[in-house]
């Protein structure tokens, strides 16, 4: 049974690409079939954080459009022969599909894959429109500030009206040492607000803008971020793993003064 | 001043929290009640077909019904749709 997940945000600029990338390239560490869909047409960006933009041929739109068969536009991950990216059309725009040409889309995808993430742009229009169309499940992404928690509301909000049962929070650009000197909005505090389930939290890591300046996502890696994705794809395929586990040694109090010692 | 100024800071993740609670209320309420008055366009739009609505006393709501096998509240739009003329009514 093939899974469809949006990874969505409403606010740009908070990780929605950075966590499909990590996630998927997990879940594809974990044997799983992975495809990775970036839907935000004209303005491609999973290319890049992947590492992959010097192999796209073709696009998500030109499969629509027929130019081309699906298997000439899936682009292999030749570290993970189990990871395929469909890159987005850096020259066209969000009206080049329709949700209803996803939804067919993403159908002829199923059967290949154990898992297709969406990668859904910024905004609440078409594009956010056409990435949920074929999805089943949304990861909405948010990072502690208040413009953040705000457009996230108001993604649940149309997540809610939408077809879309099962959704769930990653709250991304965490520093727990601002959380402690009550300079950062909580981990508790957010779900409050938003009222959703929380399926992962990531530490601001400056590991994450050397990955992707090398094009290689650090999902597994031994950095703060990496860790926390990892326990995202653990938690996505049903294992119980609890919040800010880490492989690090020591106990829970150990672990919260490391962080703070690198932040 | 530095006393001042550790105290104050310190709280601006509880001053965050306050302002988003408060304007979540209102994103919320605005977009219910946009959403309230597009179906309103919408039902006179087509019951117009029909008789002469009586656009001003038009009341419509979303409201939470019990479901009669489960008791499990589900959401249920409800309109009320006066009109004006019985004997224009098109049949």
């Amino acid at each position: 049974m093939c899974e469809v997940i949006v990874v969505t945000s409403g606010k740009g600029g908070v990780g929605k690409t950075t966590s499909t990338a990590n996630i998927g390239m997990g879940l594809a560490r974990m044997d799983k079939r992975v495809a990775l869909v970036d839907t935000d047409i004209g303005l491609r960006n999973l290319d890049v954080i992947l590492g992959l933009e010097n192999r796209i041929i073709y696009n998500l739109v030109d499969v629509v459009e027929g130019t081309c068969r699906m298997k000439q536009a899936l682009i292999r991950d030749k570290r993970y022969p189990n990871l395929f990216l469909l890159p987005s059309a850096q020259t066209r725009d969000k009206t080049s599909v329709s949700p209803e040409q996803m939804k067919k889309l993403v159908e002829q995808m199923k059967e290949d894959f154990d898992y297709i993430l969406l990668d859904c742009p910024a905004g609440i229009e078409q594009g956010f429109r056409n990435a949920i169309a074929g999805a089943d499940r949304a990861l909405i992404v948010t990072t502690p500030e208040v413009s953040a928690i705000r457009d996230a509301d108001r993604i649940i909000g149309l997540l809610q009206a939408s077809h879309i049962r099962q959704m769930e929070l990653i709250v991304n650009r965490i520093r727990f040492d601002m959380i402690r000197t009550g300079d950062m909005m909580s981990l508790e505090d957010i779900v409050d607000i938003l009222s959703v389930d929380l399926i992962g939290a990531v530490p601001d890591d400056e590991n994450v803008v050397i990955s992707t300046n090398q094009g290689e996502p650090l999902v597994g890696k031994h950095t703060m971020a990496g860790q926390a994705y990892q326990n995202i794809c653990l938690r996505i395929t049903g294992e119980n793993v609890p919040l800010l586990a880490t492989r690090y040694q020591g106990g829970f109090f150990h672990r919260l003064t490391h962080f703070f010692a690198r932040g | 001043m530095r006393l001042f100024h550790w105290f104050h800071r310190k709280r601006s993740g509880e001053i965050a929290k306050k302002r988003l609670k408060v304007l979540l209320v209102s994103d919320r309420a605005d977009c219910s009640s946009e959403l309230i008055n597009s179906i309103k366009t919408d039902i006179v739009q087509v019951l117009s077909k029909y008789m002469d609505v009586d656009k001003e006393h038009l009341e419509v709501s979303i409201v939470q019904r019990p479901d009669e096998k489960t008791g499990e509240n589900h959401p249920a739009v409800v309109a009320r749709v006066p009109f004006k003329d019985i004997n224009k009514v098109i049949c």
